[in-house]
């Protein structure tokens, strides 16, 4: 489309000939180049003779709208689906918990699921001796030990859908009552610290909400409980 | 420190300290922008909402070597930028990407933006603008690319431009001069569209 007609005069009003596309496009990028340079918010209008020819030339109507894209800022951002940020948010609850974390001695995937025997955390804070009862009681105490003879044990269970979560082991007599874990921040994640006597065998499961009972998945030992479930074995 | 500045920073600190839900500040906050920035980058096209939940999550792994005595925004684009180069990477295998027809119903789905008309013709000649300017974007080089989307389409200053990119400031401001050139060039090209 190039109508070779002499070009008359050009200042606004004042054009006698219907605009070439060779000129429409050279005033298109004009604009452009005074949209790009035009700090943002401050309006540019599309000059009329540049939509005009636009409304009745296709191809130089695609070359406005990819100009219009080009010049557009932060005020004409594409804009993300609704709940776009909502899934994504999320999805990321989802990723194994310790992945952002920089606390080290963290709960590690492989027993994310099962317990902690504070005794490790405990070696590499105060030493192996207390392992070994070398600490008076005196000391113990003040090192916030447990009484000799009982080791903490940390109990943990990834239970995001959970609303309560009950430890029911024989030291507590099976009182689903008795020693509730705790998810304090809300992440599924369930806990319990739990003095325990040593040189004994344990046997215990989780109850969820008062009324599903899980083994813990992560136990060395498992068994049978005599009512056609499953108890875990602790021993220490 | 401005406030929003304070803000990110806090919901680093917390989520690093164990609060997950801490980062979903983040999420909230950024993803208009991270969005913004990768539809610009990539082009129109449904990979462009799952760059930007790859982005979140290497922004979640990586929090770790977050510094805060760094600025939050910088970071969070140097991470955007690098996952979005990759995520070019492995799209263009399958043919450059202008090319691929934008379904005008596609970008019905998303919320329209600002400007774009209601009279479906109208819609269908901002789908065409919208392949042609991924078009004209995919004939720049990378750094040219970049610098434009950051600083001319996504308002970063120069110095964060600089930042992001690890180049000098006068550097950024020669690379946006250029590209503006043969953006320009591109429109009036004859037989382009």
């Amino acid at each position: 489309m190039k109508p070779s007609a002499p070009r008359g005069v050009y200042g606004g009003m004042e054009a006698e000939e219907p605009m070439t596309c060779t000129r429409w496009r050279s005033e298109l990028v004009s604009w452009l180049q005074s949209r790009w340079e035009t700090a943002e918010g401050a309006a540019t209008a599309l000059p009329r003779e540049l939509a005009e020819h636009a409304a009745h030339c296709a191809s130089c109507a695609q070359r406005l709208a990819a100009a219009q894209v080009l010049a557009a800022g932060t005020s004409r951002r594409p804009l993300p689906p609704p709940g776009l940020a909502e899934r994504i948010g999320r999805r990321l609850l989802e990723l194994p918990r310790e992945v952002a974390f920089r606390r080290s001695g963290w709960v590690r995937p492989a027993v994310r699921w099962g317990l902690l025997p504070v005794a490790a955390a405990l070696a590499a804070a105060v030493g192996t001796a207390a392992l070994f009862g070398a600490f008076t009681p005196r000391e113990r105490a003040m090192a916030g030990l447990p009484a000799a003879g009982t080791v903490i044990v940390r109990f943990v269970l990834e239970a995001p859908q959970a609303r309560q979560v009950a430890l029911v082991g024989d030291w507590n007599q099976w009182d689903p009552r008795a020693q509730p874990l705790s998810d304090a921040d809300g992440d599924g994640v369930w806990e319990a610290q739990i003095p325990l006597r040593r040189g004994q065998e344990h046997q215990y499961q989780f109850l969820i909400d008062g009324t599903v009972w899980v083994p813990d998945p992560h136990a060395a030992l498992q068994v049978e409980d005599g009512l056609g479930g499953v108890n875990s074995v602790l021993q220490i | 420190m401005k406030p929003q500045a304070a803000d990110d920073r806090e919901a680093v600190r917390q989520t690093l300290e164990g609060d997950r839900q801490a980062f979903r500040f983040i999420v909230e906050r950024y993803t208009p922008l991270l969005y913004s920035l990768a539809a610009r980058l990539l082009g129109p096209g449904p990979e462009v909402e799952d760059a930007v939940q790859e982005i979140f999550e290497r922004l979640y792994r990586n929090l770790r070597r977050y510094d805060p005595a760094r600025s939050f925004h910088p970071w969070m684009y140097t991470i955007a930028l690098n996952h979005l180069r990759s995520a070019r990477r492995r799209s263009r295998r399958g043919g450059p990407r202008g090319a691929t027809p934008v379904d005008p119903l596609l970008l019905d789905a998303r919320a329209a933006p600002e400007g774009a008309r209601e009279d479906p013709a109208q819609r269908a000649a901002d789908a065409e603008g919208e392949r042609l300017a991924a078009r004209a974007l995919e004939g720049l080089p990378a750094r040219y690319r970049e610098v434009f989307v950051l600083r001319q389409m996504e308002g970063l200053s120069v110095a964060e431009v600089a930042a992001v990119l690890s180049m000098p400031e006068g550097t950024v401001k020669t690379l946006l001069h250029r590209a503006r050139q043969r953006l320009a060039e591109r429109l009036t090209r004859e037989g382009w569209t």
